[in-house]
């Protein structure tokens, strides 16, 4: 591990660092060289001095230097040369909210992303839109006391890289990119339209593409209605199993299958007219798709579909996490979790349900994590920059993989605690830090 | 005299006489008929009464003394420190108590504190043998308003130096010089205070006071005022010649010329690194670019003196006063000049030598180190003598007397409140005494000295 | 060239934008005409202590020249001497028989001011306890108190304090600001130690400080004698600085207080002035020829004021910033050389005198 150190406050200096002389030897940070030090977006001339006084994991900085970089004293910090700056860090940012109220309310959970503080180091800040000042470059939000393990409220500077959780509006995206250009992951959330347009330009992922449609006139869904007899209507944003409907064509009218707060609910309409006109109501006029429905597996009577959770290390490379299935309730045509389904380990699921061997398990399994990660690189290729997503895929009754959905916008990793394995929770939640992390300037050494 | 100590507090609720000095039972019987007691420029009505509270403590040493407890009033207008500890000696109808001693301190410091002022607390070694209040103030210091000086009192107890409002002391002993010379005459008119080393010497007013004196007028170099035609008729007369500011001490804004066999003037100029030439023609222009005689420069013969390793060498003599009130010799230092330089003195990177060890290296056994100190200790008390004739007070010189090749003596130079720091490194003990004697003499000048002056002391 | 004679002489640091040459210039030069007197401004850089000259600015009746003149008997000093050589050149100049520098030092050592204060009987109503930072002394307060101020005693920049916070038995917290680091008590000496890195720093007995936008609100007030030879409260102002970063309000001290203490305003505002009149005439007492000073306070929750730092001629360039306020600071510094020149014929040394004016006529009187 990375030496990590704390921070002394120099009252007398006006812009030094002081290190201890072995320090400045393994860090290779010659006094005699012009340094600047870099804290986030931020980097100030310094002097840089050695001292036997100090620690080995002891720094210490002047105070000026410390207000206007706004470094949190709380920290422990590792620190890297290069080129002719200092990077003291990492200072990561999670922008977690849209309203400061609303980032009141969910800061202190942000704590079990920092479980394993000690292999992350530096600062971490959450912060909400509201409380960013993109004039002043401060961010008015919390940041994680490993001392305390609590957050503490503060104003800080922008941090060095942004794990985005929320959604946010393209003048904000327009700002982020400006001041964080690459150093924000899940910088964009696409809709399902984007992703079936992506996924579909890459050869080897075509064929686990539901056909899907962007409904625009009611023609398009007559024809598409036509083609595949059961569909699904999804709203472009939507995820969490909201707002989706099963449409099944029959002779003489088009039968509509939801579920309201769990109770199912049909409807039965004569003509896609009045089904246009349905969807225009219930779904408040926004865009949505239609999608062919599967034939998924199921078990009594409950669909089953599989999620990966895919996650970037502080290598920068993507790690297919789990498999988790997702049971339906019985008669549902949605597998969300928090809509009622029960999960278990995927590939137990695999083996008991399908009746595969273990050697075709590996081999199911090793497929669908070549897919989910083709589908991971397609989409960052698009320009969508992703460090976590959450990949739904299902299989059908005649054993085909499909990609459902994809989801960026913060896929819980709930999903782990739900098959009861806590400690892949905290590891995905590391791995997102660890990927910060590296784009905050300290990747991996090798 | 009686080594006491003082405190205060409300011991009886209702006084007759706000200003009141409780003693022990003994002492009140020896003080009772005392109605006045003078501390420092203090003179305040006192009624002495008895507390049977207070310990018959005889108060013959300074480590038992006797315990004085005051009314607040008369503590407060005192303006008396507890921490320290006085003598008290009597007269007809009056409590003295002291000294009070004052170091009227000079522009070294733009403010003083206790890390300020070593020197004054290496004096205070002696203490124990003097007791009293020492203060350590400057001009702005005083409030002539309140009568009393805002300053630093020596506090025996912690060993320190302390800010406090102070008395006004009876004697004033003047340890450095700030710029207004005037300012001990002003205080004069005010306060009936007893300051010495008032002056700060004009070499060309000594020299004309010195010359008058038959014994020390020998050891004089002949000096003049510099002119535009004093020089040219030194440098006829001695071909070599020393330039010196009347006002500077310590060998600053020296220039030495020379006539050399072509007619011209060969010029050390104290504000050049190397020496250069110029016709004798010359020199004229040469004082007035070089600002010569816009300030009061004198002229002296250049001294062919005594050399050691090829460097010119000059004594140091410290002349102080004891508590006796005579001048005697408390230390004899030579100093080497620096390398190279022209002008001896320490801080301009000479060395201290002993006298012995300078005159063997200087003239081997021809000079007798005896008989050489006992010389310049005759100069030296003739200077001294003289000078206390000038009714000016003064408590110490450092006297710079030269030997030239010839082994005639020179007075060279004196200063009024020299440094002494070359004997801190010669000898401590030197040191420590050259420290000490100003200290004991001021208690003496202040009243508390060693001789039974009065016949009244208890 | 030719040398000529000055009355009154200014030295500036030609390093400073604050010491806005047009500014001083054009003020000094109306102010010259209106008294009829030659100025000279100057740098150290251009002084001559041999030749006892300088060659700067001279103002002659409304008419300003590049030259060299003869130092003034009387002058001020604007400047912060920072280098040796200039220390060292002021230090000289101030010996000089024949002239007169005020402010010739404009930083003080914070330890030794305030140990010069805490002995003006009552002094404890406007400073907090202090010493300077020791391992026996930093013990003896952490007994003492629940928090401390440690401030540094570099003189060259402005001051910056860290707060030291008793939170449990065994821990403290460490704040620069709202910034706080945890450090366990039987660490804090060692830490304290390294913090302070051999310089001198002073301890003092933390308070609740009264906040304003969330930071300890720091009122700054200048002192300067004037016309009238007596201290005078030039400027005020709220400010931060030396507990979170440096930021002067817009928002005037007495509107501040005005929010917090509906009814005391105006009393606040005189106590403040007050307290700083009583601390710039007792510093006459103890450090001889100031001019000017600038006080620094924050206050506790009752909006009593406690002292925190001394400063000397101002050189932060906000005052210098707001014209009515330069104003101000250049005409007092102007006055107080004219009272100087006018009361003390010869020049030298007389300042600490003239500084007790009152004091010498309430006693013949």
């Amino acid at each position: 591990m990375e030496p990590q150190y704390r921070i002394i406050v120099d009252l007398q200096d006006q812009n030094g660092l002081t290190i201890h002389p072995d320090t400045a030897k393994r860090k290779n940070i010659p006094a005699l060289k012009k340094w600047f030090l870099r804290f986030g977006i931020q980097a100030l001339e310094i002097i840089v001095k050695t001292s036997a006084r100090i620690h080995e994991n002891e720094v210490k900085l002047s105070a000026g230097i410390i207000e206007s970089l706004r470094i949190p004293l709380s920290g422990r910090y590792e620190m890297r040369a290069a080129g002719n700056e200092i990077v003291f860090g990492p200072y990561i940012g999670i922008l977690a909210a849209s309203k400061k109220s609303g980032l009141e309310q969910i800061v202190q959970p942000l704590a079990n992303y920092l479980y394993d503080y000690a292999h992350i180091g530096g600062a971490v800040t959450a912060f909400s839109l509201e409380g960013t000042d993109p004039a002043r470059h401060t961010i008015d939000g919390y940041v994680y006391n490993p001392d305390t393990k609590q957050w503490d409220q503060g104003v800080f500077s922008y941090p060095a890289a942004v794990f985005k959780i929320i959604y946010v509006d393209k003048r904000w995206r327009n700002h982020f990119q400006t001041v964080f250009g690459g150093r924000m992951f899940n910088s964009y959330v696409f809709n399902k339209w984007e992703m079936y347009r992506w996924l579909s330009q890459a050869p080897g992922l075509e064929r686990h593409l539901p056909d899907t449609i962007l409904c625009r006139t009611p023609a398009q869904l007559e024809s598409f209605l036509e083609l595949h007899r059961q569909i699904y209507v999804k709203p472009l944003n939507g995820s969490m199993g909201a707002g989706i409907f099963q449409v099944t064509k029959t002779e003489d009218h088009l039968k509509i299958d939801e579920h309201q707060d769990g109770v199912p609910r049909e409807t039965v309409l004569s003509n896609v007219l009045d089904l246009a006109e349905f969807f225009k109501i219930r779904l408040k006029g926004k865009k949505y798709i239609a999608q062919q429905a599967l034939d998924l597996i199921s078990c009594e009577g409950k669909k089953i579909d599989f999620r990966i959770v895919m996650v970037k290390n502080q290598a920068g490379v993507w790690n297919d996490m789990c498999l988790v299935a997702k049971y339906g309730q019985r008669g549902s045509i949605v597998t969300n979790i928090l809509a009622g389904a029960t999960a278990e380990v995927g590939e137990w699921t695999l083996e008991k349900r399908l009746g595969l061997s273990s050697e075709e398990v590996f081999r199911w399994r090793k497929e669908m994590s070549r897919i989910a990660l083709e589908a991971a690189q397609c989409i960052e290729k698009f320009g969508v920059h992703c460090g976590n997503l959450g990949i739904d895929i299902a299989v059908d009754t005649r054993g085909r993989i499909w990609i459902i959905e994809i989801n960026n916008l913060n896929p819980s990793p709930l999903f782990a605690l739900d098959i009861g394995d806590r400690p892949l929770f905290y590891r995905i939640k590391l791995m997102n830090m660890l990927y910060a992390k590296r784009l905050a300037g300290f990747p991996e050494e090798l | 005299m009686t080594w006491i100590k003082v405190q205060t507090g409300d011991t009886n609720p209702v006084e007759h006489s706000p200003s009141v000095l409780y003693v022990s039972e003994s002492l009140a019987n020896r003080l009772k008929s005392k109605t006045k007691l003078i501390f420092g420029q203090k003179e305040i009505d006192i009624e002495v009464q008895t507390l049977s509270s207070i310990p018959e403590w005889k108060g013959d040493q300074f480590h038992e003394p006797a315990l004085f407890r005051f009314s607040p009033h008369a503590f407060d207008q005192l303006l008396i420190q507890e921490s320290a500890t006085y003598r008290m000696r009597c007269t007809d109808t009056t409590i003295h108590i002291g000294p009070v001693i004052g170091f009227l301190l000079g522009d070294q410091h733009y403010y003083y504190h206790d890390r300020r002022l070593r020197e004054l607390t290496d004096a205070m070694g002696i203490y124990e043998q003097v007791g009293g209040l020492f203060i350590a103030f400057r001009q702005c210091s005083v409030s002539w308003k309140e009568m009393c000086i805002y300053g630093l009192y020596f506090d025996y107890a912690s060993q320190k130096w302390q800010y406090g409002k102070l008395p006004l002391p009876s004697v004033v002993y003047r340890r450095g010089f700030n710029a207004r010379n005037n300012f001990v005459n002003e205080c004069g008119d005010r306060v009936n205070w007893k300051v010495f080393n008032t002056v700060r010497f004009d070499k060309w007013e000594l020299y004309n006071q010195l010359k008058e004196n038959g014994i020390l007028q020998p050891y004089l170099p002949e000096t003049a005022l510099l002119t535009v035609d004093s020089l040219p008729a030194f440098l006829d007369k001695y071909s070599k010649v020393i330039l010196k500011p009347a006002k500077l001490s310590r060998g600053r804004g020296i220039s030495i010329l020379s006539s050399t066999r072509d007619g011209t003037v060969e010029i050390h100029d104290y504000r050049r690194l190397t020496d250069f030439r110029i016709p004798a023609s010359r020199l004229k222009e040469y004082l007035e670019e070089g600002q010569y005689l816009r300030r009061d420069y004198i002229v002296q013969p250049h001294l062919d003196l005594a050399r050691i390793d090829g460097t010119p060498w000059d004594i140091r003599v410290v002349m102080q006063k004891n508590r006796m009130n005579r001048w005697v010799c408390n230390g004899i230092e030579c100093r080497l000049a620096g390398a190279g330089k022209q002008v001896t003195n320490i801080s301009n990177g000479g060395r201290a030598l002993a006298l012995d060890e300078a005159l063997k290296l200087a003239f081997g056994a021809e000079a007798d180190p005896v008989q050489v100190a006992k010389d310049i200790g005759e100069i030296s008390m003739e200077f001294c003598e003289m000078m206390d004739r000038t009714g000016l007070c003064f408590a110490e010189f450092g006297l710079d007397i030269a030997i030239d090749r010839q082994r005639h003596y020179w007075f060279i130079e004196a200063n009024v409140r020299p440094t002494f720091k070359g004997f801190k490194t010669l000898d401590e003990r030197i040191y420590r005494q050259i420290c000490y004697e100003p200290v004991l003499y001021s208690a003496s000048v202040a009243g508390f000295g060693w001789e039974d002056s009065d016949g009244t002391s208890i | 060239m030719k040398t000529e004679t000055v009355h009154l002489g200014f030295i500036y640091d030609t390093k400073k934008p604050l010491h806005d040459m047009d500014n001083m210039m054009g003020r000094f030069r109306q102010l010259s005409a209106q008294y009829d007197v030659r100025t000279v401004l100057f740098s150290l850089e251009h002084l001559d202590l041999e030749e006892q000259t300088a060659d700067g600015a001279i103002i002659a009746s409304d008419r300003i020249s590049q030259g060299r003149c003869e130092l003034p008997s009387w002058m001020y000093n604007f400047a912060l001497h920072t280098t040796a050589d200039h220390i060292e050149k002021m230090r000289n100049l101030r010996k000089l028989e024949t002239a007169t520098v005020i402010n010739p030092i404009n930083r003080f050592i914070q330890d030794i001011v305030f140990e010069m204060l805490a002995s003006l009987p009552g002094s404890h109503q406007f400073l907090l306890p202090s010493a300077p930072l020791e391992e026996s002394t930093l013990s003896e307060y952490i007994d003492k108190f629940d928090a401390l101020f440690l401030l540094s005693e570099n003189t060259f920049h402005s001051p910056k304090a860290v707060v030291i916070k008793k939170i449990r038995q065994n821990d403290c917290m460490i704040y620069l600001g709202a910034n706080g680091q945890l450090c366990g008590m039987d660490d804090l000496p060692e830490y304290v130690k390294k913090m302070a890195g051999g310089k001198s720093h002073v301890l003092m007995k933390g308070i609740d400080c009264l906040t304003w936008e969330e930071r300890p609100l720091e009122a700054r007030v200048c002192l300067q004698k004037g016309m009238d030879g007596e201290w005078a409260v030039a400027a005020m102002a709220a400010k931060r600085g030396i507990f979170s970063e440096s930021t002067y309000y817009d928002t005037p001290l007495n509107w501040i207080l005005k929010g917090r203490f509906s009814n005391e305003t105006g009393e606040i505002g005189q106590r403040l002035a007050d307290i700083s009149l009583r601390i710039g005439g007792f510093l006459d007492f103890h450090i001889p020829v100031l001019g000017s000073c600038t006080l620094d306070y924050i206050f506790d929750g009752n909006g009593c004021p406690y002292l925190v730092h001394v400063g000397g001629f101002e050189q932060d360039p906000y005052f210098f910033r707001h014209s009515k306020i330069r104003m101000e600071l250049l005409d007092r510094a102007f006055h107080y050389l004219l009272f100087l020149r006018n009361n003390n014929a010869t020049g030298k040394g007389a300042a600490d005198d003239m500084d007790k004016s009152s004091d010498r006529r309430h006693e013949s009187g």
